[in-house]
Formats: structure tokens, sequence, C-alpha cells
């Protein structure tokens, strides 16, 4: 049986056990819990060669959030979806560097209107898909 | 302690005073003059010798005549003219005489000591040796002195030797004791100190006379910093500390204590510490700093405990003390300090924090990077001497200021854990430990505040 890797205090902190080594801290949720916060150092995390931040996949894939926030250095943020990490990110896997399962999300993909935009054509596609069996009912 | 000074006088006293000529042969078959360091010890040994050998009664008033029929050369070797030296050597033959009951009685009490077994045995009988001599320096009448000496030399061989109570304990005797700590208890008045942490005072009950503590940590985890916040809590409430610290001086101490950053700009160091300095104004706390070895480090506890009172001692920490180079184990060594500490704690019932560090590649290796008993550095030892091990260690990555202590090994029951939080002025207070869930089965507060 998997077993979670990630754990989520009473306070909203989110903790990832990795083995053999001590649970690091990868970021917190809102009183909501609808918007998970994450702090980024580029000189740290940003990977250069395709210009994107990466994001823990067990926590998108089982979380409840909809909203990531990404914390910069001198008050900047970026933020996006979790639905749009999941469907424009990338894998990359750096396991013998002792880190888990990621997925990264180019640079340009960040912002609100992105992610809104995806969330605009899903919701038009919807309308015509409902439209397209209101005809079937009628024919 | 014996002193070369000591023996020279022990000597030329015991022929001044000792009319048996078969003493007085042996003290001058097995000596020469150049066994005598003192010019002035040797010329009176010089003076007996010639009485001996003349075959005349050896006095005070002999040798005085002895050594006023020598001339001028005799007595170069003090540096003086003739007609100063006698009167010198006249007082000093005098005091000789009249501090040799005393003399006599270190001599024979001393060389009695090396056969006990515990360098605290043996280091208490010199401390009441020295305390003796202090009274007889202060001039305090040898007879009187000698008779207040026995009674206190007595009391020190019963609790030694185990003729007092202090070895065997009736069971009614022991049900006796636990009673009235009962009843001290009933009318409020605690008996143990607090470590000034609610949350670990609850984990351990305090710190109680008679134990051993021992917290371990890995480096830059606050292990000192704890023990010395112990130990100003409890100078706080004016009990007696006594801080040896072999890693930071007494200066680095107090200037944690203040809350002093070393960043900081000098006005406002100089006013965290004069703020420090009003809050500490007269609380006995005292610092042994700088390198300690095994032989010094029991002098030194029992001049803390015998002459500044200490109720509490802290000890920083164990494997800065320095070990003697003829030590063939230096593990047999260690273990030999934590038996020795921990009888020292029982002898003289007070509680002692010896602090540990813990062999950090040890832990490294570890799935959970937790440490544990077996990680003490240099003793395999220490969970059988002590009677309560602290761990400390810092249960998250990249968090240093998120502690988490917990107890490795209680002999009294003690369990449990507690959370401390580093603040930015180096103090420990209390926090909440940290209880995590599954992501799944996470379940975020309920905003009452209500986001519409």
């Amino acid at each position: 049986m998997e077993t979670s890797n990630i754990r989520v205090t009473q306070s909203g902190e989110i903790f990832l056990y990795l083995p053999n080594q001590k649970p690091k801290k990868i970021g917190w949720f809102n009183e909501n819990g609808d918007t998970f916060h994450t702090q980024r150092n580029p000189a740290k995390h940003f990977h250069r060669n395709s210009n994107s931040y990466g994001f823990n996949y067990e926590l998108l894939r089982d979380g409840n959030f909809s909203r990531v926030v990404v914390h910069l250095p001198f008050g900047e943020h970026l933020e996006t979806s979790r639905e749009h990490i999941l469907e424009n990110g990338f894998f990359l896997y750096f396991k013998e560097q002792g880190f888990e399962k990621q997925r990264f999300l180019a640079l340009s993909e960040f912002g609100k209107e992105k992610s809104e935009e995806r969330e605009k054509r899903l919701r038009e596609r919807e309308a015509k898909d409902n439209q397209q069996t209101l005809f079937s009912q009628v024919a | 302690m014996i002193t070369q000074i000591d023996a020279e006088k022990f000597v030329v006293g015991f022929l001044l005073t000792s009319n048996v000529r078969g003493v007085q042969y042996l003290l001058t078959s097995g000596l020469n003059e150049d066994c005598f360091s003192d010019a002035k010890f040797r010329l009176l040994y010089e003076g007996c010798i010639s009485l001996y050998v003349q075959r005349k009664e050896i006095n005070i008033l002999n040798v005085q005549t002895f050594l006023g029929e020598q001339d001028e050369n005799h007595f170069r070797i003090a540096g003086k003219t003739k007609n100063e030296i006698i009167p010198l050597l006249s007082l000093l033959a005098s005091e000789i005489v009249d501090e040799f009951p005393f003399l006599k009685m270190k001599m024979e009490i001393f060389s009695a000591s090396t056969f006990l077994v515990k360098e605290t045995q043996r280091l208490k009988v010199s401390f009441l040796l020295q305390k003796l001599h202090q009274q007889l320096m202060d001039g305090m009448d040898v007879t009187e002195m000698l008779n207040a000496g026995t009674s206190e030399l007595l009391s020190l061989a019963h609790s030694i030797n185990g003729i007092g109570q202090r070895n065997y304990v009736s069971l009614a005797d022991a049900i006796k004791e636990a009673e009235e700590e009962i009843k001290s208890e009933l009318s409020s008045k605690v008996n143990w100190l607090s470590t000034g942490l609610p949350e670990v005072d609850k984990m351990i009950h305090g710190l109680h006379n008679e134990r051993l503590y021992i917290i371990g940590a890995e480096a830059k985890v606050g292990k000192s910093l704890l023990s010395n916040q112990i130990a100003l809590f409890n100078a706080k409430q004016n009990i007696s500390v006594g801080i040896i610290s072999m890693e930071m001086s007494a200066r680095e101490i107090v200037n944690r204590f203040a809350g002093i950053s070393q960043w900081s700009n000098p006005e406002e160091k100089q006013r965290t510490l004069e703020t420090f300095k009003q809050e500490a104004k007269g609380k006995p706390i005292y610092f042994r700093q700088g390198g300690t070895s095994t032989k010094s480090l029991f002098s030194i506890l029992q001049n803390l405990v015998t002459e500044k009172r200490c109720k509490l001692i802290v000890l920083d920490y164990l494997q800065l003390i320095q070990l003697s180079e003829k030590s063939r184990n230096a593990v047999d060594e260690i273990n030999t300090v934590l038996s020795e500490l921990k009888s020292f704690a029982v002898e003289n019932q007070i509680p002692i924090i010896l602090v540990s560090a813990l062999l950090t590649k040890q832990v490294a290796n570890k799935s959970n990077k937790k440490p544990s008993r077996a990680d003490i550095a240099g003793t395999g030892r220490a969970i059988n001497d002590c009677d309560c091990m602290l761990m400390m260690w810092t249960p998250e990555e990249e968090d240093r200021k998120n502690i988490e202590i917990f107890v490795e090994h209680g002999r009294n029951g003690e369990h449990g854990k507690a959370g401390l939080l580093l603040t930015d002025t180096l103090k420990l207070v209390p926090t909440t430990l940290r209880e995590a869930t599954p992501l799944k089965e996470y379940k975020p507060k309920p905003n009452y505040g209500g986001n519409w």
C-alpha cells in the first residue's frame, strides 16, 4: 500500500517526509484550505534548463486546494491554479539527488490570466456540450 | 595535599619533639641535607643531625646553641648573615614545635586517605585538612583546632565507612524519610528544583537531589543554552548555582543571559547589559571557565559545594573534560568520571546537570535522524549512571528554531516530549509540538470570519 509522504499540521503547515531525511516544510495552506502558499528562492529552486519551478506531485494530485501562490524574495509573488500545473506542467524526477517526484511549470505559464483562460475554455466547452445535448433531445 | 614544605617541616618537627632515638635514627639514616629545598629547614635539620651524632638531646635550645657555635660560612646558603638568621631560625623552630600536632595529624590522615577508593572521598579529606590549616593560620589554638577537627573527622569517617546512617539505612528509616518528603510536599514546600520550563518540569518532575541529569544533543541545537537557562532560572530564585563551562567563558555566558547579540550596536549592547545587571544583582551564580582535567574536576565541584553552597551544578560538557595522558583507555576514564559524578551527587545531595555531545556522523546515518542513548560520544555507559537522559533535536529540515526535547531514559518513570522555540534573543521558550496528519485526512479549521 502506498503511504503518504505528506503531512499537514493543525496550523496548516505542510511537511514532506522523505526516507533518510528530516521532515521538510514545503509550504502552508490558508485558513480555508483552498490556497497553497509556498516560498521559492530563484537562486536555489529555479530550474534554468526548463525555465520553471517545481511542485510536489503528490500534493497536487491529492490536495483539495485550487489556488497556488509562490512567494519570491522582495515581496513578489506568482499565482496559478492546481489544475493548471497538472495540465500544463511536466514531470522531472531528481531521485538520486534525494528529491521527490515533482511537476514543473514554466515561468511563462504562471499568472492569473493563464489559469483563468483555461477555466474560461473549460466553461465554454461545457456550455457547448450542454447545447449539443439539448439539440439532440429536440432531434 | 602534602607539599614539599609540609614534609620538610614534618621531619624537623619530629626530630625536635621526639626523643626516641629509634625514630630519630630512621629520620637521619634515610635522608640527607640535599633532600631539603628550603635553606632554613636545611639548617635546622643539620643542627638536629649534629646533636644526634654528638648524642645530645635534640631540642630548640640545643639547636640554638649549636647554630651559635658555627661560623659565618655555615649560613651562606640562606643568603643572610649569622646574626640575622639565628633569630629567624629560632622563631621557625618554635612555630614548627607548636604546629607539630596538627602536622602529624595531617600527615597521618593524608597517608590514610590515599587508601580511599573514591576520588570524591579523598577530596573531602583533603578539603577538611585545608579548612583546619586555614583555622590554624587564622590564629586558632592547636589543641582547640584538633578537638574540632577530630569531631569533623569522625563524622567524615562515618559517612565514608558506613558507620553513619547513609550507607546502611533500615527499611523503617527509609519509610520515615519518604514520609518526611511527602509531609514537606503537603505543606507546599517544594523540595525539587524547577527548570523554568513547565512542560519539561512535567516530563521529569523537576530536578531532584542526588540525581544526575544528562542533556544530549548535536552541535548547535541548544544544549548549553538550555542548561545555562536552567541555572539562571534557579539563581533568580536565590538558589546557589555553579556552572563549570569548558566551552564558553563566563563573559560569553553573561552575554547570552542578557540576550546580547554580537551583531547589535554597542549602545544597544550596553542598554541590554544594564537591564540584565539590575535583574541579576546579588544572584548566587558561580562560574568556572576553561579546561578542566578529570583530577581537578572533583576538587572544583567540592569547592563549589562546600564553599559556595551550590545546590545545583551544571557541567558543560562531558567530552571537553581533559583526560589524563597516562590513561590507556579514554572510554574507561569517561565512564569513571560518570560514575563518580553520580556518587558525588548522592554524597552531596545535589542535582547535577551534565551536558553531552553526540556522535554527529552516527546520528546523520540514521533514517529518522533522531538521536538516541547510544549516540552519546565517548561512552556507552552513560545510561547506567544517569538518572534521567534528555535529548534535544530539531525534527525539521532547515528549521533550527523549533526544538523538540524528549526523555530518552528515565529511571524514575520520567517520560514524554515537549517543544521549545529558540527566540531571537537566544532564549528557549515553551511551544506546542506539531502534530501532523496525513494530507488526505487534513481538514482546515472552520473559518468563522467567513469569506462570503
